[in-house]
């Protein structure tokens, strides 16, 4: 059934602000780099259509705005989401540190309904920079997605395009085991809804 | 109308002599003719601020301990993308970009109990920007603090609570104007969070052209509210609408995404490239819905917080401007701010969570049934409600609730 339909597959992307969340996303979607892209106020989204192996689908990516005050907004665009990305910036360990309280703050506003195998995709961004400002380590941050149940995580360049379309891949592909699952259980939940509705019925006679 | 306010060259000297009323009605009526210069005199007077000498920059705040937010101001100043005036250098961005920081950054630490919120550096860059001319840096800093205390204040509160309250006006506003344009976009049934940049901007974020921006500032001061910016937006919203609503139509044929992402992403956008001129006949279409529709008869407004700009500071003011300034010139603005800031009582909480409504009533319902059944039984039939009452209590010390109650009470020290 799902091969017919077409597949939406809702990506959010959080993160501290100025980590490049609106870089990462427009050097994925339009394959361009600007300095200066102004703070993102509130959220909106950009869509990008994809082939996985030989299924087409469509990412619906959210970008977020990353000053704290916004984030009580998640509520109304975290629901549904197939998987969530959390951005650090590699010069800024603050940015990293908090890359557990944007997950758990995910967690809470979106309301998936298996916490546990939610997917997840922990993205390190501007590894362009010289060597002398990457703060944090490489090996902190795989340990880090070790801990938090082996989420994949990339060292990426928004600036130069570097390892994005690698990033965004393994984004898609778990939205979309994601989705599967969560269609599978919908279908899995309605043939259960079936059978006690016919159990009731049985009963009744 | 005077003949100063048909002059087509006003000049300085013209300006410093005359009366605010006269100000009012120019940046009303013929705000396309003004010019930067004109502004650096009209746009002080209009705020508020007393005509005196400001001399050097009082640099005091420097030494004043860091506020929270400043990292944050850094971040987003050095990203601020100047907007393009003649006369103005991009090789002077770097000095803008110190300028423009020390601006916020001075606010905040001498103000530390407001927040600086994403969106204030682009307000801050438009002041930067056209008060630059009078070369009077310290007229700039003075005319930004008046600006922030008597119109930004509920969106430098700790939270967004009541910027969100403030967004219900737009949606209200476009049922009242444009119905069938709020039934296309099924308004009632999503939350305006697409209209968050452009209010609490006054445009700034969204819109890239500064005449326009300048018009717009020059209704926010010549009305001495921000509630003029709820109209304008609305205007362009309704002006625009074929142009959005094209897209809405073609993407939703795609069938992916639900219509309510479409309308907010369609709406997210549609002001990236609106001209002056569409600025300007929003503007004008702005006083006449405000005419039919005053702020004070939205229930939007009517739910606002007592202390909210709109209410307070930020009215839409018609008549003599000079008691406007004299009020805010007597106002003591971090007192203000200080009330703005305590928590609302309980039960107004209650009462303003739409959730507990429904609860609300419920309880009171059950409550006075009750109560007027039980005084009808106890006329009519005392013999049955002494029975129910008897029922009822054996009920309770049988299933022990009644220890429960007993020892609840005790808990709380009540008899």
């Amino acid at each position: 059934m799902s091969s017919r339909k077409k597949t939406l597959l809702k990506v959010i992307i959080l993160g501290d602000s100025g980590v490049g969340k609106t870089s990462l996303m427009q050097q994925f979607v339009n394959g361009k780099f600007s300095q200066q892209y102004k703070a993102t106020i509130g959220a909106d989204f950009l869509m990008k259509e994809l082939v996985l192996d030989d299924k087409t689908v469509t990412m619906q990516l959210w970008d977020t705005a990353g000053q704290e005050r916004f984030q009580s907004l998640g509520v109304a665009f975290y629901r549904g989401a197939d998987c969530c990305v959390l951005v650090y910036d590699v010069t800024n360990p603050k940015s990293f540190e908090n890359v557990s309280l944007w997950r758990d703050e995910f967690l809470v506003q979106a309301n998936v309904k298996n916490p546990e195998n939610f997917p997840f995709v922990v993205i390190g961004n501007k590894i362009d920079v010289d060597e002398s400002k990457k703060l944090v380590s490489l090996k902190k941050a795989q340990q880090f997605c070790a801990n938090l149940g082996n989420l994949p995580l990339f060292q990426t360049s928004a600036k130069e395009a570097v390892n994005i379309d690698q990033a965004f891949d393994v984004i898609a592909r778990n939205a979309l085991q994601q989705e599967e699952n969560d269609e599978f259980q919908d279908e899995f939940n309605d043939a259960i809804n079936i059978n006690l509705e016919s159990e009731n019925q049985g009963c009744a006679c | 109308m005077s003949s100063f306010l048909q002059d087509a060259v006003i000049t300085e000297s013209v300006l410093v002599g005359a009366s605010l009323s006269d100000i009012q009605r120019l940046c009303k009526a013929r705000s396309r003719l003004l010019n930067s210069t004109e502004r650096t005199v009209i746009w002080p007077k209009l705020a508020g601020l007393p005509d005196e000498v400001y001399g050097e920059v009082d640099e005091g705040w420097r030494t004043q301990p860091c506020h929270r937010d400043e990292d944050q101001v850094m971040l987003d100043v050095q990203r601020t993308q100047f907007l393009v005036r003649s006369g103005l250098q991009t090789k002077d961005n770097e000095k803008y970009r110190e300028e423009l920081n020390d601006l916020i950054v001075r606010l905040l630490r001498e103000h530390p109990t407001l927040s600086y919120y994403q969106g204030l550096h682009d307000i801050a860059a438009l002041i930067l920007i056209v008060l630059k001319d009078r070369d009077e840096p310290e007229v700039t800093y003075k005319f930004f603090e008046m600006f922030s205390f008597c119109h930004l204040r509920d969106f430098m509160m700790p939270d967004l609570t009541m910027s969100t309250q403030m967004l219900n006006m737009v949606p209200e506003c476009i049922s009242l104007v444009d119905r069938q344009l709020y039934d296309e976009l099924s308004l009632e049934s999503m939350k305006p969070f697409f209209c968050l940049s452009p209010i609490i901007t006054l445009l700034t974020h969204d819109i890239k052209n500064f005449s326009s921006l300048c018009l717009i500032f020059d209704q926010v001061l010549a009305c001495g509210s921000i509630g003029i910016v709820v109209y304008i937006y609305v205007a362009l919203m309704i002006n625009q609408q074929d142009k959005y609503l094209e897209k809405i139509r073609l993407m939703e044929q795609e069938d992916m995404f639900s219509r309510e992402d479409l309308v907010h992403n369609a709406l997210s956008k549609f002001l990236m490239d609106v001209s002056l001129d569409d600025v300007e006949l929003a503007i004008a279409d702005s006083y006449k819905i405000l005419e039919k529709w005053p702020l004070e008869k939205l229930k939007s407004f009517k739910r606002l917080r007592k202390w909210s700009v709109m209410k307070t500071t930020s009215k839409v003011y018609v008549g003599d401007i000079r008691k406007l300034v004299q009020f805010r010139a007597e106002t003591d603005f971090d007192k203000l701010m200080k009330k703005q800031m305590m928590p609302s009582p309980m039960i107004v909480k209650l009462l303003m969570n739409e959730k507990n409504h429904r609860l609300i009533k419920i309880s009171l319902s059950v409550g006075i049934i009750s109560i007027v059944l039980s005084i009808l039984l106890n006329k009519h039939h005392p013999q049955r409600y002494t029975a129910l009452c008897q029922t009822v209590s054996s009920w309770l010390v049988n299933t022990n609730h009644a220890g429960k109650l007993h020892s609840f009470l005790d808990g709380l020290g009540l008899p």
